[in-house]
């Protein structure tokens, strides 16, 4: 909801889907610490090449990234409209009130992790903490590889080429969840991220498969 | 009865290297400097991944081994005369 004083006197033009886009599975993550400029940048790391990532990936300092293991059931639920007063005399006619979208959760499940995995997961959830009002850890999400193509669903920049991962709160992984004979071992994870977060969004395309990434 | 023999090169590793290395993306070609450490980690990683695509830029001066995962200098023996001796029978 944009909470803004004055509309234009003009609707704004609303845009034909011309070319359908959906997100589809979310098969793993990426972290890294909240960045000052732009991660990835045409033309000196561009996202969609496996040498960014590698670089990245292979740092010693803040511009770190870390992948989880595959992930699986990934959930990006919807945000939900926060009223009040609808129906009663808290608002005028009766209406109610939008005061804005809730926060989300986004949760998944890693499967058959041993110990030291989940450890080391467990350990994201220090800087994702919220109580400081602003997380320092965020995420990029890469989607399932369809046709021969990956993508990976980042945050864009204000420069064309420029992105980011998404700011992400509380972090946090379960104990596991046995259900016995013949079932998999399953950890859940979750975290919350504003529902604003996604304004700025975009799937790119990949020059290479991120499953076979890996963490130095 | 003497026979020529040629000397073979030799590579040599020495634990001094420069404090940045520079790499070749292959993807486009572009040439980036990195610490030696950093680009150390770098082409470990992409051994591990087995999908890299960087490349020492001075590989006449340099060797990534992946044994040690740590970058060689090259030290080639001094071009002279003696390039090719005689070795006694």
């Amino acid at each position: 909801m944009g909470l803004i004083c004055t509309c234009d006197s003009v609707l704004p033009s609303l845009i034909d889907v011309t070319c359908p886009e959906d997100m589809d599975q979310v098969v793993k993550i990426a972290f890294q610490l909240l960045q000052d400029s732009p991660a990835f940048a045409d033309p000196a790391n561009t996202i969609n090449l496996v040498t960014s990532w590698a670089t990245l990936l292979a740092a010693s300092d803040a511009t770190k990234i870390t992948l989880s293991p595959a992930v699986a059931n990934v959930v990006i639920p919807a945000s939900e409209m926060v009223g009040s007063g609808q129906d009663s005399n808290e608002s005028v006619n009766g209406i109610g009130y939008n005061l804005g979208e809730t926060n989300i959760t986004v949760s998944g499940e890693i499967h058959s992790a041993q110990q030291a995995v989940v450890d080391a997961l467990d350990e994201l959830s220090c800087y994702s903490d919220a109580t400081l009002g602003q997380s320092k850890l965020t995420a990029y999400f890469f989607l399932r590889r369809i046709k021969g193509v990956s993508r990976v669903m980042a945050k864009a920049g204000a420069l064309a080429g420029d992105y980011t991962g998404f700011e992400i709160f509380n972090f946090r992984v379960s104990s596991p969840d046995n259900q016995g004979y013949n079932t998999k071992t399953k950890y859940m994870w979750s975290f919350t991220m504003q529902s604003d977060e996604w304004r700025n969004r975009e799937l790119v395309s990949l020059a290479f498969n991120p499953l076979g990434l890996a963490n130095a | 009865m003497a026979r020529r023999k040629k000397r073979e090169g030799s590579s040599t590793s020495l634990s001094i290297l420069p404090s940045k290395i520079e790499l070749i993306d292959a993807s486009n070609g572009n040439v980036k400097e990195f610490n030696t450490d950093h680009a150390q980690r770098i082409l470990a990683l992409q051994t591990k991944m087995g999908m890299g695509t960087y490349t020492l830029f001075n590989a006449e001066l340099y060797t990534y081994d992946e044994g040690s995962r740590t970058i060689k200098q090259n030290i080639k023996p001094e071009p002279s005369e003696g390039d090719s001796f005689i070795e006694p029978s």
